[in-house]
């Protein structure tokens, strides 16, 4: 059986740091500090679970969950983000798929993606030089219907069980989510960042408490957090995929008014 | 102006973003894109004003928002963008990794 070694999640943007230096440059610590913390867990592969920003899954097909399944993936380049292409891990992504398929899933199995820095910046965070065969999950949070948090968490425990059932003795997996914390996108709100609702957020989920917490609903989620901060779904598919109750520890939080986004990473050591 | 037909408007949108060449020709020549997906004078005015409020009028889903700003900003969507001020250390050799 192959083993979920960690998981970890972070904030998936990062802006021109003028007007916010000093927290701007604790976020980019904590990402790296994330970054150190992966490679010393040497995994085999990386599952990077991101939501898509209407680049690849549009209005035109409304897809919520779905598996990149490819041998490799060329970044769109969005962000300024490099084009250089990455490796993927068909035989990981597609069992995946099938194990999906028994228990609840029918994930869209995805041939063709241009991973936007949703996916990309979370990558390059935890392996910015490709070194591990990378699958990217997809949780379209940005759909009209999102998946619920709910439902992300299920998706993360049918990852678990597949990992423990049909890979390989000894391999070593390691989830990254990428997306949030809070941010109001494009909606009109008086709110620009909701710090006291991000830090209940890493408190439940590092105090081993995300299966109780990915009970919200959407409407709830999104009032708190604003549109941006259903990306947290990715965070708990993330904690759905760790042993029951699995703690961990906040790596960086800063709420950053310039950045009308709260930035958040967390570690799971398992 | 007509509530049940919004999908016309993201479409547009969408169509650009994914469409360099449409893309190019909008911003030479936006009417060619507003009689091709049927945006009437009042829609084009919401549009043009661009504002959270006059969007979310019109029923543009936010990413989409976002992305008919940066489409009508006429810069290059996909140039460097804010990522430049960390770019060196975020592609950094392994042996300058934080560890």
């Amino acid at each position: 059986m192959g083993r979920i070694v960690g998981g970890f999640a972070t904030s998936h943007v990062l802006f021109d740091p003028a007007g916010a230096a000093e927290q701007a440059e604790r976020v980019f610590a904590g990402m790296m500090a994330i970054r150190g913390q992966i490679r010393r867990l040497a995994p085999d592969v990386l599952i990077v679970a991101s939501s898509d920003h209407l680049n690849n899954f549009t209005l035109k097909h409304q897809v919520t969950l779905a598996v990149g399944v490819a041998d490799s993936f060329v970044p769109l380049g969005d962000m300024g983000i490099p084009q250089d292409s990455f490796r993927g891990h068909r035989a990981f992504a597609e069992a995946f798929a099938r194990s999906a398929a028994t228990d609840g899933f029918d994930l869209v199995q995805v041939e063709e993606v241009r991973p936007d820095h949703g996916l990309m910046l979370t990558k390059l965070i935890a392996d910015p030089h490709g070194h591990v065969p990378t699958v990217p999950v997809f949780i379209n949070s940005a759909m009209p219907i999102p998946p619920s948090p709910a439902r992300a968490f299920r998706l993360g425990e049918a990852l678990k069980a597949m990992v423990e059932r049909d890979r390989p003795q000894g391999e070593r997996v390691v989830v990254v989510a990428g997306g949030g914390l809070s941010h109001w996108l494009r909606v009109p709100s008086e709110i620009k960042v909701a710090d006291k609702f991000d830090r209940h957020i890493l408190t439940e989920l590092t105090e081993g408490r995300a299966r109780t917490f990915a009970q919200i609903d959407n409407p709830t989620l999104r009032a708190e957090t604003g549109n941006g901060g259903l990306e947290v779904a990715s965070w708990l598919f993330m904690t759905g995929a760790l042993p029951e109750g699995a703690r961990g520890e906040v790596v960086y939080y800063e709420a950053i008014e310039q950045w009308e986004s709260g930035m958040g990473g967390v570690a799971f050591h398992v | 102006m007509d509530g049940c037909d919004t999908y016309r408007i993201n479409r547009m949108i969408q169509d650009l973003n994914g469409d360099p060449v449409a893309r190019e020709r909008h911003c030479a020549d936006p009417d060619f894109t507003y009689a091709a997906y049927g945006i009437d004078a009042e829609e084009q005015a919401l549009l043009a004003d661009g504002s959270i409020e006059s969007m979310t009028r019109l029923n543009v889903h936010p990413n989409l928002q976002m992305k008919w700003v940066f489409i009508n900003a006429k810069g290059p969507p996909r140039a460097p963008g804010p990522l430049s001020a960390y770019r060196d250390r975020l592609l950094a050799s392994p042996a300058k990794d934080n560890r």
